[in-house]
């Protein structure tokens, strides 16, 4: 694929002080854009970008890569911590984290999110390396047939696993669905849902509705009889980051094999990429476990898959945009337009007239996931701080974190009242019985969903026959129709033994969803 | 400094602040005194958001202030366009509009026309190309247009939004080749991207889009240019041939970007941001930046780019209306 | 508070019932064959479906719960006191923003429901300060975000 010549001057090139200095430097600002709530590694890059200007091309590169890798993986700390999910990929598995902080494994959970996301963006990069071209052909065949299957089997799975009841969890989706319909229409322009709000012209933004729903709920919750109590915080010296890492990954090697494999694959389709992947890798991890009934209740497994899979992903996001110049997220939007400003256009010439420049970018791929692990070494000591401080303090601090989060994302008034609509709404729905984390990736991937659908819609002239002509699509809807089928045939049957034993009304009504299946 | 001076130094500022209402204009004359924020109405990483970057890049050279770009996205660039309007006219509000603003109107949506704003100077205009991909049956426009007359709603064409203006260019011009644009099948899409993704998978036979985006296709094979959508042709792309001469029409629509702020927006701002952009579009390093990704180059002052927006305005309502988009 | 399946089942398919109107009277454009309403109807449907579902399943069995159950909140005075302030402080804090500014309303916010919730006062002289100030400056000067400084803006 490539020669030993280009490996080494890339090689080179990337050892140079200049962009091992700004791995380091997009290292800590990732760290501590992805810690604070509300804050997003899109966000991140965008603030990078006056500074790129006075870089040279592979080092301002070098610092968007290394920032995005450490925002994306810290922002599963606040989730693991406090209930905030940093990122919608994090939001898949942030209750299971969160179970699993409670039950005094924060340090565990933190490591395991460092040390796989670190694994899973390492094989990523070599997926990169050895067959970028190749899968960025392939993915360059995917329509919108395909998406449409692809996002449908990510919020069927999603539906299917946050929750005992899949109706509950199906109706959670629908919601977010819902949610994701206000704003302009993309087909007509005209605004939809929208009551006259100029605001609501834009949509709902998730991030606002994701701090509300999550986090403040929880707060809520604490102010009630329901209040979930949080373990003592670890002694010092008791939180040993990375232990017992290599051991979780000799019980679960094929949750890290397919992990990666779905990140990499699902990371490199355009517009779709990492958020969907922890989605799916989560649901697929509890559906090949061995003890699936252990899932929502601190099990690492999940964790395992999914994280490996969003670092994965991420690197396999700079395929489409590095080899065509098609970026698939605002990320790599952003570091395509920083290319071109340096006079280095991405697109096939570029790997042919001057294969070391994507190669070098490559390896700050390694580079930047190696650095994960000292980094995160430091975030997961300093995790018992945290979990030190006492409740009176630290909830007035992530209730004004979640104002300022939420007023960040677009300088507006406006997404603060979403976010604290959503912290009732949210609380509601929890208490009934009804999982948040559906909502989110509905409101996230609905758009996905409409627009694919739609335009497939419209290619196919309404005939739905359309969606099961082209191979991979046909294969894709085949699978979502089965795991449908199925889904309603375990339904069915089980709901012919006895008792709704999967009803929530009939356990402890003060447990959070996620938790009944092993007290029942 | 010492908190008591700071103290003092801003209660100076709220006094002549106060001082400027009273009399105003005068205090403005020191314009610009703190940062300025750039709205961007379209994505990160787009076309507009990469021009709209270096051209905020040379203004903060300029004037010694950070020009802060903020990507506002969303309703296929209403909301950003919104945001400008609706920007206190004081000069630390502007934003680079592009020529939805001067159509959102004709489609009835409220917010945003050209009287709503001020306009300061375009930076670039690049006319629509027609994109197809290489193995269609056919390799030139003319064969294009045949195939869309056989059968006007099976060749599904994309570019972005309905009623954008990469969609008016297609629909005017079948329009104009004796096509009913009703009949055409248009695939609303977000923008270019997914557009073109649609296009080399297979699924649709057309994108309209500016030849920039579609630039790093095309080089790898998985596109064809195959003209333009404009009556002359551009310098950038010499050989493409434009639809008038192709087809003997006469349809150009010109999608522009330009620097705007809202409504009210004191004449000196005016004067000296046009004059700054004036000189960045004849630097020689933001022109090899603009040609490298496939952009041309095109100032206009002030009065002449409110004059090329009121033109759009008036004269793409009437096609709107013809190939019905607008009311 | 939580609702019995009883009332959730009915209240989802009038919910959707609404949603489908509400989707029917959305702007048609000429030549749109898949317009604004597609996806609004079905997801519309999709709540009259699960509610139906939902809804048969408790009124097919006899009723074992209260219909609503508010027992959550039966806990202590100052309990409640702190939710109240809690949500009232958010609301009251959201709509005077603008014009009070972030440093100002934080450290009021942050102080009182430390006091509420029982922190220790010279925690509070310490932290309510300094973690305002921290926040406000990591997102104004390092993160660009403009947060309105208000009357305190002038010391910061």
């Amino acid at each position: 694929m490539m020669s030993f010549e280009t490996f080494e001057t890339a090689f080179f090139m990337v050892m140079a002080p200049s962009v091992l200095l700004a791995i380091l430097i997009g290292s800590v600002y990732g760290l501590f854009i992805g810690a604070l709530p509300g804050l997003t590694a899109t966000m991140a890059t965008a603030l990078l970008v006056p500074i790129t200007f006075y870089m040279e091309p592979l080092a301002a590169i070098a610092l968007i890569v290394s920032s995005t890798a450490m925002a994306i993986t810290a922002g599963d700390i606040p989730g693991a911590l406090i209930r905030i999910p940093g990122t919608p990929a994090s939001a898949a598995y942030t209750e299971e984290a969160y179970e699993m902080t409670r039950q005094g494994k924060a340090g565990e959970v933190l490591s395991l999110g460092f040390f796989f996301s670190a694994l899973g963006g390492l094989i990523g990069a070599t997926v990169l390396l050895v067959s970028g071209p190749a899968l960025a052909q392939v993915s360059l065949n995917f329509s919108s047939f395909e998406f449409f299957w692809l996002a449908t089997l990510g919020l069927m799975t999603c539906a299917l696993v946050s929750s005992d009841n899949p109706i509950r969890g199906a109706v959670s989706l629908v919601i977010g669905l819902l949610l994701s319909t206000v704003g302009l229409d993309v087909t007509t322009g005209q605004p939809r849902f929208t009551f006259d709000v100029l605001e609501l012209s834009g949509g709902i933004s998730f991030i606002p509705v994701m701090i509300g729903m999550f986090a403040l709920s929880e707060i809520i919750r604490g102010f009630t009889a329901l209040e979930r109590e949080l373990p003592p915080a670890p002694k010092v010296g008791d939180i040993k980051p990375y232990r017992g890492m290599f051991a979780l990954l000799r019980r679960y090697p094929m949750s890290v094999v397919r992990g990666t494999s779905l990140g990499s694959a699902v990371g490199a389709l355009p517009g779709v990429g990492g958020d969907l992947a922890a989605w799916i890798a989560y649901g697929m991890s509890r559906k090949f476990s061995k003890t699936p009934e252990k899932f929502g209740t601190g099990h690492p497994e999940g964790l395992v898959e999914a994280t490996s899979s969003n670092n994965a992903g991420l690197s396999s996001a700079w395929i489409p945009a590095l080899v065509f110049g098609i970026p698939g997220d605002a990320v790599t939007a952003i570091a395509v337009g920083v290319l071109f400003m340096k006079g280095v256009s991405p697109g096939p010439r570029l790997f042919i007239e001057n294969p070391t420049m994507p190669t070098a970018i490559i390896l700050t791929f390694f580079v930047a996931n190696l650095l994960l692990l000292p980094l995160g070494w430091f975030a997961i000591k300093g995790a018992r701080h945290v979990l030190s401080v006492p409740r009176a303090v630290i909830v007035p601090m992530i209730l004004l974190c979640c104002f300022v989060g939420s007023y960040a994302v677009n300088n507006t008034l406006f997404d603060v009242w979403t976010m604290l609509v959503a912290g009732v709404v949210g609380y509601l729905l929890e208490r009934n019985g009804f999982p948040i984390a559906p909502i989110i990736l509905g409101l996230v991937l609905g758009p996905v969903l409409e627009r694919n659908f739609i335009m497939s819609m419209q290619i196919a002239r309404g005939d739905l026959l359309g969606f099961f002509e082209r191979p991979v699509a046909g294969g894709l809807g085949i699978v979502v129709c089965t795991i449908l089928v199925l889904a309603i045939h375990r339904a069915w049957t089980r709901r012919g033994q006895g008792p709704d034993a999967s009803d929530p009304a009939t356990v402890l009504p003060d447990v959070p969803n996620s938790t009944k299946g092993n007290l029942q | 400094m010492s908190l008591i001076n700071k103290f003092w130094r801003h209660a100076a500022a709220g006094v002549a602040g106060v001082a400027v209402v009273l009399s105003a204009g005068v205090a403005m004359a020191e314009w610009p005194e703190k940062a300025v924020t750039v709205i961007v109405p379209w994505a990160a990483g787009g076309g507009t958001d990469a021009t709209a970057r270096a051209v905020a890049e040379g203004l903060q050279k300029k004037f010694g202030q950070p020009f802060n770009v903020v990507n506002r996205t969303g309703g296929g660039g209403l909301v950003g366009h919104s945001a400008i309007v609706q920007g206190a006219p004081d000069g630390y509000t502007l934003g680079v509009v592009t020529i939805e603003s001067a159509m959102y109107e004709a489609q009835g949506l409220k917010g945003v026309t050209p009287a709503d704003l001020t306009f300061i100077g375009r930076f670039n205009a690049d006319a629509i190309a027609v994109n197809i991909r290489p193995d269609a049956p056919y390799s030139d426009l003319k064969g294009l247009i045949e195939a869309v007359k056989a059968d006007p709603g099976g060749v599904a064409a994309s570019g972005a939004n309905r009623g954008g203006l990469s969609h008016l260019a297609w629909v005017g011009l079948l329009q104009k080749a004796g096509i009913d644009p009703v009949a055409a099948n248009w695939v609303a899409s977000d923008g270019s991207a997914p557009a073109l993704q649609q296009l080399t998978s297979g699924a649709i036979a057309v994108v309209s889009t500016s030849p920039a985006e579609a630039k790093a296709l095309v080089e790898a094979n998985q596109a064809k240019t195959i003209a333009m959508i404009s009556s002359e042709r551009s310098p950038l792309y010499p050989d493409l041939p434009t639809s008038d001469e192709v087809l003997g029409i006469k349809w150009s629509p010109l999608p522009f970007r330009g620097l705007a702020g809202p409504k009210g927006l004191p004449d000196d701002v005016v004067q000296k941001v046009s004059a700054a952009l004036k000189e960045i579009t004849e630097d020689a390093e933001f022109k090899k930046f603009m040609t490298s990704r496939g952009f041309s180059v095109a100032y206009q002052d002030a009065p002449t780019f409110a004059a090329t927006v009121k033109a759009a305005h008036d004269g793409l309502s009437e096609t709107m209306k013809a190939v019905g988009l607008a009311k | 508070m939580k609702l019995s399946e009883r009332l959730i089942g009915p209240g989802l398919i009038l919910f959707g019932g609404g949603v489908i109107i509400a989707s029917a009277g959305l702007p048609q454009v000429p030549g749109v064959r898949f317009g604004a309403d597609l996806m609004p109807s079905i997801t519309g449907g999709a709540l009259i479906l699960f509610g139906g579902l939902l809804g048969w399943k408790a009124w097919s069995k006899p009723l074992t719960e209260p219909l609503v159950d508010t027992s959550e909140w039966e806990v202590s005075l100052r309990k409640r006191l702190t939710a109240i302030w809690t949500i009232g402080a958010l609301l009251a804090a959201t709509l005077l923003f603008q014009s009070v500014g972030f440093p100002l309303i934080g450290l009021i916010f942050m102080t009182v429901l430390m006091v509420l919730m029982g922190a220790r006062p010279l925690t509070i002289a310490i932290v309510a300060p300094l973690f305002v100030l921290a926040l406000h400056l990591s997102f104004t000067r390092i993160m660009h975000v403009e947060l309105p400084a208000g009357p305190l803006g002038a010391f910061l």
